[in-house]
Order: structure tokens, then C-alpha cells, then sequence
């Protein structure tokens, strides 16, 4: 075993949070994001003693894994009606005062527009936001740093856009 | 849009990205929750392989696990794990989560309201009077062990982390059970052998008598297993107790599938071969049983001038497994110091004690027909008087209380 490899109890305690935001960024209930962490740190816990700390740093690895997992989830019941079932759910749940404080989301309204986004925006927004740096979001999304930078920044307009355009409407 | 108002607001939702993903949490409980889930989903030979690795490594011996001790530790591994994974699986209930319900401490309370596991000394120091008549109360000592009135104070070092420990329950065991057991190791119901209320069954093998007993709920105490030879049996295995202790538990196929460590003692020809049991926590680790003085007990063999006079131990049982929600360390502390004594009887003046270590531990609860081995902290500390140094023991249940009856 790699020395240089934390406990894998640390690397869950210190994660757990981001990926499960990041994930729940994606999904539209947090029954599903809940399923999909739990996948994610299942799966990095059976190949944690294939992990190299000196080739990866532990949040590009799991990121890695919980991007895998959510692509999964969208494969495998239809990422069309996942995102129906997005803009369904979600201002129900909005209206659920005991939902709102279990899920403990303070954006909810903001992550919506976020799992609107194309896939690529999306993923580029919530890899950034959930720490990663661009080297890092590129080479998970297979492009370069700069690739990545100028993804992020359209996805960043298109989301503001997209808030503006609410706000619009609700005036 | 200006360039310069665009870049502000750009900024701005930035930050609001960035507040959104720090603070977007899964509900409260699910961490630990997850993490007892992915403990139990390892695979079972890892499991084993830490749970006697780890007992290895903190005691110099362990006993031989035969085959048939190893089946029964598969039937509590794998049934915790089912019901592990049952419980906490994300199945249909699950998705009611975010629906609003309360789920979450539903969820973690599937055994409904445990009873609450406490210290019952009796009569300090007089021994035990209500004990079983077997080797499980012939280690026991409690002398200079005081529960009465103190006035207490913590001065120890608490663990960093909160605890992560699993609740095992059992249920009560009829006498078909017992007489499972019994035939197990080659026993048949003989009513001539001894009567008595009070006994699941009594039986007779070769050479040997055996009684099973039900829980006793008043100290409390699991179903136990007495197995006494006719005639002193010549300790095999070598000059060492404990592999005479081990040779003759293997032959009824009964050393502990439980973590434990070996403990001996030895007095005038006299020597206790205890096995104290432990379980293993999710995080690594394991935590003893602890009794109603707070000893650590399991079971045991009677070593008397060579010869094995008895043995004795819980009867094997399946455990259910689940989490609960557990108070903070901080929050232990604050109980300990608060608690009642579990003894009225006093001395003057009242002590004052600190209480300097504290060990996670495993004490027995009973209600409703079943046992419940629930977390707890056991704190320590003495004092001096007259001329004697006394310890004082507080529990402190580490279920919330809102969770127990």
C-alpha cells in the first residue's frame, strides 16, 4: 500500500460534502444524488488501493468517479426524462419547508439553472464550483486547461442568462 | 451590457456559484449512515481478516477459530449486513426523504425506542448476589469499585472523532433454540440431569452436563451456555491455559466467533481463561462488552489443578444490526457529569472524583423480550479513602436520549 495515501476514511469525511453537491447540482431530487454519492464512494472504496496519490490528487480521482456515476445515471433512465423530472420536481420541493431544511440547499433555485445547462456547461460549472481547478476540469472533461477556461466562461454567461431571463419573466 | 457591468455581474454570480456548491449538504446522519453501509458491504473476508487482524495486533494471543465457530460468525456478519444494507439501503422509503417526511430519524431508530443500559451494582462491596452460579460471576470483582453519591469532575482527554457504532439486537431464545444448541454439540434433553425454573433447558452429553439459561433481565445478562464434565476433564493443548482453553471449547465447536481478548487469571491452583467479548466498529477498532459494574466479560473456561471444570459463555445468536443517532462527545461528558449515581449507598463525606479515561464500550440493554447491545461511554476515575484507592464508574449511553425509552 502507498504510503502516501491518506486513510480512505479521511478522504471520505473531507469529500463526502463536495461530492454530493456537485452530484445534486446534476440530479434533479436528492434521493437521486444521495444514490449517486453513495455509488461513488462505494466504488472508490473498492479501488482505493489502486489509488496513486503521487499520480492524482484524491479530488480529481473521486471527482472522476462521481462524473462517471452521474453520466450512469443519466444513461441509464434517460437523461430527457431526468431533467423533465428536474423541472417537475423541483418547485414542489421548493415549496417544502421540512424538504428544503432536510436537503439543505440554500441555492435551489440557482442549481436548477445549473442542471439546465448542456451537459458540458453543466459539468464545467459544477467541477469548478466544487473546487477543482481548470487543469483539473479539463483533464476530466478530456480538453485542455484553456478548452476548459473558455467552456466554463460560456456556460458561466448562459447561466446568467438564464437567471436573467427568469427574473424578466417574473417581473 | 457594458463590459464593465458585465464582468460585475459575472463576478457576483460567481460568488453565488460558489456559495451554492459549499453549501449544498446531504441531510444530516447521512454520512455516517453511508459509512456504516460501505463498512458493511465490504467483502466479508476483509472483514474477518480486520477483525481478527486488528484484535491480533492489540493482544498478544487469539484463539483458534475452527469451522464450525466461523459459520456461526458468517451468520451474524452477513445477517448485520443485510440488515445494514435493508435498513439503510436507498430503497422506495428511502426516496421519501425528500419528499418532507421525517424520515431521517425513522430511518435511525428502525428498532423503535432502546431501552436505556445502566450500571446495577447492588450492595457495594458485597459480591454479586443474584449473579449466575457459574463461571461467568466467578471473575467477577468488584471491591473498591464505588457507584455511590460523588461529586465529579473531567479531566481527561476525549476522542477526537464522534463515535460511529451500530446497535445489535437479539431476540429472546425459546427452548427449541437451546435445544438446537445442545444438539449442536452433541447433547439431548435429560430431565434427570437437573430441574428448575429458570433454565431454557438442561441436557446431557458425553461426560458432560449442559444448561442453558434465558436472559436475566434484572442485571442484565444474554442467554448463557454452562457446560460442566462429570469428572474434571485433563487439560489438553499444551501447558498454556489458554490453549487448553481453547482445545477444549474447539471440541464442542465453541470458541468465540466474536472478537475478543484473552485474559488469564490465576489463583491457588485456580485459573480463568476469559474470552472478553467485543465488537467491531465501523471505523476500525472494536469496543468490549461491558457488564452491570462495568466489567468486561464473554465467556470463560474453569481451570481447577489441571482439569477443565466448566465452561461457559453466551448462548450464539443471530444479531440484527442498525444505526442510531449518537450524541456528541461533548454532549457525553456533560451526562457523565450530571448522572445519577447508580448506587445510593454512600461515603462520607461525599467524594470528590475525577474522572480521568474514558472508553467506548458495549453494555446490554433488555425490553420487550429482546437484548440490545447498544454504545456507550464508560468513564473512570479514583479516589483515596481510608487508606484504600477506590474507582468510580459512570456509564453514559451513547443512543440520543430522545431515541430511548
Amino acid at each position: 500500500m502507498a504510503s502516501d495515501r491518506p486513510p480512505f476514511e479521511d478522504v471520505y469525511r473531507d469529500y463526502l460534502g463536495r461530492i454530493y453537491a456537485y452530484v445534486r447540482a446534476q440530479v434533479g431530487t436528492s434521493a437521486d444524488a444521495e444514490d449517486i454519492t453513495a455509488q461513488v464512494f462505494m466504488n472508490a472504496y473498492q479501488a482505493y488501493d489502486r489509488f496513486e496519490a503521487r499520480n492524482v490528487t484524491p479530488a480529481a480521482w473521486l471527482f472522476r468517479i462521481a462524473r462517471n456515476a452521474t453520466l450512469d445515471h443519466f444513461r441509464a433512465s434517460g437523461r430527457r426524462d431526468r431533467l423533465q423530472r428536474t423541472i417537475e420536481h423541483q418547485p414542489e420541493a421548493e415549496h417544502d419547508p421540512s424538504a428544503m431544511a432536510e436537503e439543505r440547499i440554500q441555492y435551489r433555485a440557482l442549481l436548477v439553472h445549473v442542471a439546465r445547462l448542456p451537459e458540458r456547461q453543466r459539468d464545467a460549472i459544477s467541477l469548478r464550483h466544487s473546487g477543482l481547478s481548470f487543469e483539473e476540469v479539463g483533464h476530466l472533461m478530456s480538453c485542455s486547461e484553456d478548452a476548459a477556461k473558455m467552456l466554463y466562461h460560456r456556460a458561466l454567461r448562459a447561466l446568467r442568462d438564464a437567471v436573467a431571463g427568469e427574473e424578466q419573466a417574473i417581473e | 451590457m457594458s463590459d464593465n457591468k458585465e464582468d460585475l455581474d459575472l463576478q457576483a454570480l460567481q460568488r453565488e456559484l460558489d456559495d451554492a456548491f459549499a453549501t449544498t449538504r446531504p441531510r444530516r446522519g447521512y454520512e455516517d449512515e453511508l459509512w456504516l453501509r460501505m463498512q458493511a458491504r465490504r467483502p466479508l473476508w476483509t472483514r474477518l481478516r480486520d477483525a481478527i487482524g486488528s484484535v491480533g495486533a492489540r493482544f498478544r494471543e487469539a484463539p483458534a477459530i475452527p469451522l464450525g465457530a466461523v459459520a456461526v460468525l458468517l451468520v451474524v456478519v452477513v445477517g448485520a449486513g443485510i440488515l445494514l444494507n435493508s435498513g439503510l439501503r436507498l430503497s422506495p422509503t428511502h426516496s421519501s426523504y425528500a419528499q418532507g417526511a421525517q424520515a431521517p430519524d425513522l430511518a435511525l431508530s428502525e428498532f423503535g425506542k432502546l431501552p436505556t443500559p445502566a450500571l446495577h451494582p447492588g450492595l457495594v462491596p458485597a459480591p454479586v448476589s443474584n449473579g449466575p452460579s457459574t463461571s461467568y460471576s466467578a471473575a467477577l470483582d468488584q471491591s473498591n469499585l464505588y457507584f455511590g453519591p460523588a461529586t465529579l469532575r473531567w479531566t481527561g482527554q476525549m476522542p477526537l472523532q464522534s463515535v460511529q457504532a451500530a446497535i445489535y439486537r437479539y431476540a429472546e431464545p425459546g427452548a427449541s433454540l437451546a435445544d438446537q444448541f445442545a444438539a449442536s454439540i452433541g447433547a439431548s434433553s435429560d430431565k434427570q440431569v437437573r430441574s428448575g425454573t429458570g433454565f431454557l433447558g438442561t441436557y446431557s452429553g458425553q461426560a458432560f452436563i449442559l444448561t442453558v439459561q434465558p436472559t436475566e433481565p434484572q442485571l442484565p445478562l444474554e442467554p448463557y451456555f454452562n457446560l460442566a464434565p462429570t469428572s474434571p476433564v485433563t487439560a489438553s493443548g499444551g501447558p498454556d491455559s489458554r490453549d487448553a482453553a481453547a482445545a477444549f471449547l474447539g471440541r464442542y465447536s465453541l470458541v468465540p466467533s466474536w472478537p475478543n481478548e484473552v485474559k488469564v487469571q490465576q489463583s491457588n491452583g485456580h485459573v480463568l481463561v476469559q474470552y472478553l467479548r467485543a465488537f467491531q466498529l465501523p471505523g476500525g477498532g472494536v469496543a468490549y462488552l461491558v457488564n452491570w459494574i462495568g466489567q468486561r466479560y464473554g465467556a470463560s473456561v474453569d481451570i481447577n489443578n489441571g482439569g477443565i471444570t466448566a465452561a461457559s459463555g453466551p448462548l450464539p445468536l443471530n444479531l440484527d444490526a442498525t444505526t442510531y443517532r449518537l450524541i456528541s462527545n461533548d454532549e457525553a461528558v456533560r451526562m457523565a457529569l450530571a448522572s445519577p449515581p447508580a448506587s445510593s449507598q454512600a461515603i462520607q463525606p461525599v467524594p470528590a472524583v475525577d474522572l480521568k479515561s474514558v472508553e467506548l464500550v458495549y453494555a446490554l440493554a433488555f425490553a420487550r423480550g429482546q437484548g440490545y447491545y447498544e454504545p456507550a461511554y464508560l468513564f473512570s476515575g479514583t479516589f483515596s479513602y481510608n487508606g484504600q484507592t477506590y474507582t468510580k464508574r459512570v456509564l453514559v449511553p451513547l443512543v440520543d436520549p430522545t431515541l430511548r425509552s
